[in-house]
């Protein structure tokens, strides 16, 4: 008999039983998604991490064998080899340091087919730039394709980098001044408030073999220089963001200190803060990637660090020059 | 009785779900500043309002930024950064879209914006909790601010 009943009777949830454990999946559902992406972006960051480590321990390698640290971004340099050599030397527009770290992070291969006795954006050296070099993006941000070169000539549609170095404290005006911990610091900058701007101050900076500055004429940087202690230097860091613009400002890979580079950058705007404006402040776009927060600096030491990007400008400055001597270390 | 009670807890969930959406998404960035930016009497097309605080009457703290679009300026908005408020160091920063200037020389390529005005700097005392700051540069600042050459003042240790 009982049993006859309950076959009868037609057994289904209420719209309300369905509406209310509708209601609690989709609360858990909303709990955990954030969770999942929170933790492909913290894998994503952990990568990003490991090739700055890589392009850090690059630069020690290649200080290593050749006793000083590669050339930041070259403006005009003497090219190799040069048949016009010594009496009247030809120059031309150079490269960077990711170029000649090239060997000391396993890709011998691409070093070799640069061509040192042309410009960057000579069509013999289109090849190197349009190489996809695995290790130079940030998985966070835009990949390799989403921004090439604009520009015409051999650099046409060549990739770039989300690893930049370092050119020290700067601003649109020379000299940069900026005050730490009570005391006021001053740098020269060159072509301060010009696309190809440079600060004297940093370990990336500008190098030329052409005569008549102080800074960086055969500049030549080696650890005994980085007076304000490794552990205290910015040497490298990451610029790896989407454009909200049409301006695609991010240039070819092996760009050197042509009226501007893709290689280095100053820091003279707060993290995360600048783009290109379009007109004179190439130099001065400020680092920054799509990690919440900040961006990842490599420190002169070899370690590599998340940077908030609430840091006070001051200390920021403070920590990419290297020889200021100012008291600053990095913020834990 | 039984069709209220069901309505009432069909609005309940409705309201718990909305609640549950709603609550992600929402944090502040400091304290919010906007205002106009003005060149020679007419509004500044594009350019960039940075926020820092003055060192040097002890105040500290991340820098705050924003965009201007076509005269005016607002830290609430995407791609901008509210302040510390205090003392502030306001540089302004002033483009002109169109047209764009014959460049000559390396690197002209990459000039397709008109500067107006670079690393105007002015003080400001900006009290919390929401300020409108209308800025007037004046024809002075046009162009680049002054610069030592490079040589001068080098030290290298």
């Amino acid at each position: 008999m009982y049993s006859l009943l309950r076959s009868q009777k037609k057994s289904a949830f209420t719209l309300v039983e369905l509406l209310v454990v509708i209601a609690i999946i989709g609360v858990l559902v909303g709990l955990l998604l954030p969770a999942v992406q929170a933790a492909r972006e913290a894998a994503r960051r952990m990568s990003c991490q490991n090739q700055l480590k890589q392009l850090s321990l690059a630069i020690h390698n290649f200080h290593d064998t050749n006793r000083q640290f590669p050339r930041g971004v070259e403006n005009q340099v003497i090219p190799r080899p040069d048949p016009s050599q010594p009496s009247q030397p030809n120059f031309v527009a150079g490269t960077n340091w990711i170029v000649y770290c090239l060997p000391f992070f396993e890709q011998q291969q691409v070093f070799e087919l640069y061509d040192f006795t042309v410009a960057f954006n000579h069509a013999n050296n289109a090849i190197i730039g349009n190489t996809l070099v695995q290790s130079l993006y940030c998985p966070s941000g835009p990949g390799p394709d989403r921004y090439t070169d604009p520009n015409g000539g051999g650099v046409n549609g060549n990739r770039t980098t989300h690893y930049i170095g370092v050119m020290g404290p700067a601003d649109v005006v020379s000299p940069a001044t900026y005050i730490y911990g009570g005391q006021t610091f001053s740098t020269p900058v060159g072509d301060p408030a010009a696309n190809s701007a440079w600060s004297v101050a940093g370990m990336l900076t500008q190098y030329r073999d052409t005569p008549g500055s102080a800074g960086s004429t055969r500049r030549r940087v080696r650890f005994s220089e980085v007076i304000d202690g490794t552990a205290n230097t910015l040497m490298i860091g990451e610029r790896s963001v989407f454009l909200p613009g049409n301006l695609n400002d991010y240039r070819s890979w092996i760009r050197g200190n042509n009226g501007g580079t893709s290689a280095s950058k100053n820091v003279t705007y707060p993290i995360n803060s600048t783009n290109y404006n379009g007109s004179n402040n190439f130099n001065h776009i400020s680092f920054g990637s799509q990690h919440p927060g900040g961006c990842q600096f490599g420190i002169a030491d070899g370690s590599v660090r998340f940077i908030s990007e609430t840091i006070e400008m001051e200390l920021l400055k403070s920590l990419a020059s290297m020889w200021l001597q100012e008291v600053a270390q990095l913020p834990n | 009785m039984q069709i209220t009670l069901r309505r009432k807890s069909i609005r309940f969930g409705i309201l718990f779900t909305l609640i549950a959406v709603l609550q992600c998404g929402c944090g502040s960035k400091g304290d919010r500043v906007t205002g106009t930016v003005s060149f020679k009497g007419s509004p500044v097309p594009r350019g960039k309002v940075y926020f820092a605080p003055d060192v040097s009457k002890g105040h500290q703290g991340a820098a705050g930024y924003a965009d201007i679009i076509d005269g005016v300026y607002d830290t609430a908005l995407e791609g901008s950064r509210g302040i510390v408020a205090g003392p502030m160091v306001v540089t302004v920063e002033g483009m002109d879209p169109n047209p764009a200037p014959a460049a000559s020389g390396e690197g002209a390529e990459d000039v397709v914006s008109t500067l107006l005005f670079a690393g105007y700097k002015m003080e400001a005392d900006i009290p919390p909790g929401g300020f409108k700051l209308d800025i007037e540069v004046p024809d002075s600042a046009a162009g680049v601010p002054k610069s030592e050459p490079e040589s001068a003042g080098m030290v290298i240790p």
